[in-house]
């Protein structure tokens, strides 16, 4: 992967980097100038391939009834019977999981279901953590439109589940039976090209197996947009869950060194309820869909999730959102400079703040406002200020500066 | 006659040898090691192939696995190695990475990777180095894509602070 794809993913986290992108390559091509060269002897590895051979011939297959083998060929029958009769039953369950357009699960857990949210703010850096691109300006946030927020008294956190969906299981095993017919990804090498061999020599496998693509085969982003929505529909998933493509400008980030030269990647936001799941500055996470210009078949696409816990928390006051707002929300300035410059915010929408939770082990979405920046200045590293709408992350986040 | 098995993993052979083969010399950085260890990477995994799930992990994420825990476990047994990523699970930092500013006279370069923490510069490592996305690490380490973005995006933070020049700039522009 090369530093500009990098760096563009980093953009999308925290768009405030991109004003240091300078010395972000700087420091990235010196970490990469001390990789060690690790050019392989290939003497070594013929060897290992051969080693490889001779291994599987030394494994001799047993012919007893209940060995390994064959007792494992039996049970599979038994697990057969016995799947067989519990599929019918099971896919009414299986289709209520895995198709959200009417079937999205979002369990409600008691009030507090995740516990005390204000350890999040230390947890994630990000209380009183932030601190101006430019030492020595502080910034002081107003809201001018109408201050009386009307919002209900208790706000909905939501945490993802882990779920898996039909479409995962249709693209695995669309890979492993292109696997077994080509092996790997040259079945749609040889849709370009016929004399595409297996297994692909080793020394040749860029430029007969996996050659890369010219301009004329690239796909347009709105092509693209409607073969995932086809899929989405012929997998009927809703698509609900996504909003606009983040990257129209840039899905052909495919070089020759790099593994997929076919594939264009497109990012598309994540929604929640019609809002989007956003970073700590407003930017929008997304969820990546990869499609096969050659095939135009979807190659991998990391769907959202769609099973939800919900837990309700008491709302912020008004007054504690404006006041967070006025330091900069998640992410307040700390300068202890005087010098202050007075920044204006335009009407707020809600959004969710993802914030890593158990240790960095799960994710959960804070309900918060995105306020945007009014006539920004050139000193200022966002776009956007977001207070949690949840009051004891509100005061912690409060106490935090 | 070739069976099944030797024909897919052949082809997995042939697609990763070179990547699993670069990301232990990166960590052993002695070439007879990592051929002994690679060896015992592929191995394990041909041995191991029936265990392999496709609807659960890529092959590269379970091969990169097996090499990790191969490396885990050599350097849980030797010490005397140079290692930059798995450093803390055996040998002392500080010692690591003085013997590569000696070895390689990168001594900017290593500064900038110690001001990291320990879990930040594996990541940095894997990224940059191994060039592995977030997902592909997040299946290796066994830990989330959000908190690998979150920690990566602190690490530039990091890196992006250690800026002597821009300090100048922006000094001499709010004069």
């Amino acid at each position: 992967m090369k530093n500009h794809d990098i760096l563009q993913e980093l953009y999308r986290l925290d768009p405030s980097l991109q004003r240091y992108e300078a010395q972000l390559l700087e420091r990235m091509d010196e970490i990469k100038s001390i990789r060690p060269t690790a050019s392989y002897d290939p003497d070594f590895y013929k060897q290992l391939y051969q080693k490889i051979k001779d291994y599987e011939a030394s494994e001799k297959p047993s012919f007893n009834f209940f060995s390994t083998f064959n007792f494992m060929k039996t049970f599979s029958w038994v697990a057969l019977l016995l799947v067989a009769v519990a599929v019918p039953g099971l896919y009414g369950v299986h289709y209520y999981q895995t198709h959200p357009s009417t079937n999205s699960s979002f369990v409600a857990v008691s009030d507090h279901g995740f516990g005390d949210l204000s350890i999040l703010i230390e947890m994630n850096g990000l209380g009183g953590g932030g601190e101006s691109s430019f030492p020595g300006v502080n910034y002081e946030f107003t809201y001018n439109g109408n201050m009386d927020f009307d919002l209900p008294e208790t706000m909905e956190v939501i945490k993802p589940l882990v779920a898996q969906t039909d479409i995962d299981t249709f693209l695995r095993d669309k890979n492993l039976t292109d696997w077994y017919q080509y092996g790997a990804e040259y079945g749609v090498a040889q849709l370009r090209n016929p004399e595409a061999q297996f297994p692909c020599p080793f020394e040749a496998y860029e430029s007969i197996c996996s050659p890369a693509i010219s301009e004329s085969e690239l796909v347009s982003a709105d092509e693209l947009v409607s073969i995932f929505n086809e899929f989405l529909d012929d997998h009927h998933f809703s698509h609900e869950f996504y909003g606009d493509l983040v990257n129209p400008n840039g899905l052909y980030v495919q070089t020759p060194q790099d593994d997929y030269l076919n594939v264009a990647t497109l990012n598309f936001e994540f929604l929640i309820d019609g809002h989007s799941i956003n970073g700590p500055l407003g930017q929008p996470i997304v969820f990546v869909a990869s499609i096969d210009m050659v095939s135009g078949e979807v190659w991998e696409t990391g769907v959202p999730i769609q099973n939800y816990e919900i837990s309700q928390y008491e709302t912020s006051s008004s007054e504690m959102i404006l006041d967070n707002a006025s330091v900069g929300g998640f992410m307040p300035f700390v300068s202890q400079t005087t010098e202050t410059s007075r920044v204006s915010l335009g009407d707020p929408e809600i959004i969710y703040v993802q914030a890593v939770t158990e240790n960095g082990l799960g994710v959960i979405y804070i309900p918060a406002y995105r306020f945007p920046v009014l006539g920004k200045p050139d000193t200022l590293d966002r776009d956007y200020v977001t207070v949690p709408l949840v009051a004891e992350m509100a005061d912690a986040l409060d106490q935090s500066y | 006659m070739k069976t099944e098995k030797h024909v897919l993993f052949s082809t997995h052979y042939r697609d990763y040898f070179s990547k699993i083969y670069s990301f232990i010399y990166y960590r052993v950085n002695d070439r007879a090691m990592a051929e002994d260890l690679a060896s015992q990477t592929f191995l394990k995994g041909y041995e191991r192939y029936e265990q392999f799930d496709p609807s659960k992990a890529s092959f590269k994420t379970w091969i990169y696995k097996i090499a990790q825990n191969t490396l885990i476990d050599h350097f849980r047994t030797h010490t005397a190695h140079v290692d930059l990523v798995y450093a803390e699970e055996v040998v002392a930092e500080d010692n690591i990475l003085n013997t590569l500013i000696t070895q390689e006279n990168h001594e900017r370069a290593h500064k900038l990777l110690k001001k990291l923490s320990p879990e930040q510069r594996r990541l940095v490592i894997m990224r940059l180095w191994d060039e592995l996305s977030y997902q592909e690490i997040a299946a290796i380490t066994g830990k989330s894509e959000a908190s690998l973005k979150m920690a990566f995006v602190r690490a530039m933070n990091v890196l992006k602070a250690d800026s002597f020049g821009l300090f100048l700039l922006i000094l001499l522009t709010n004069r």
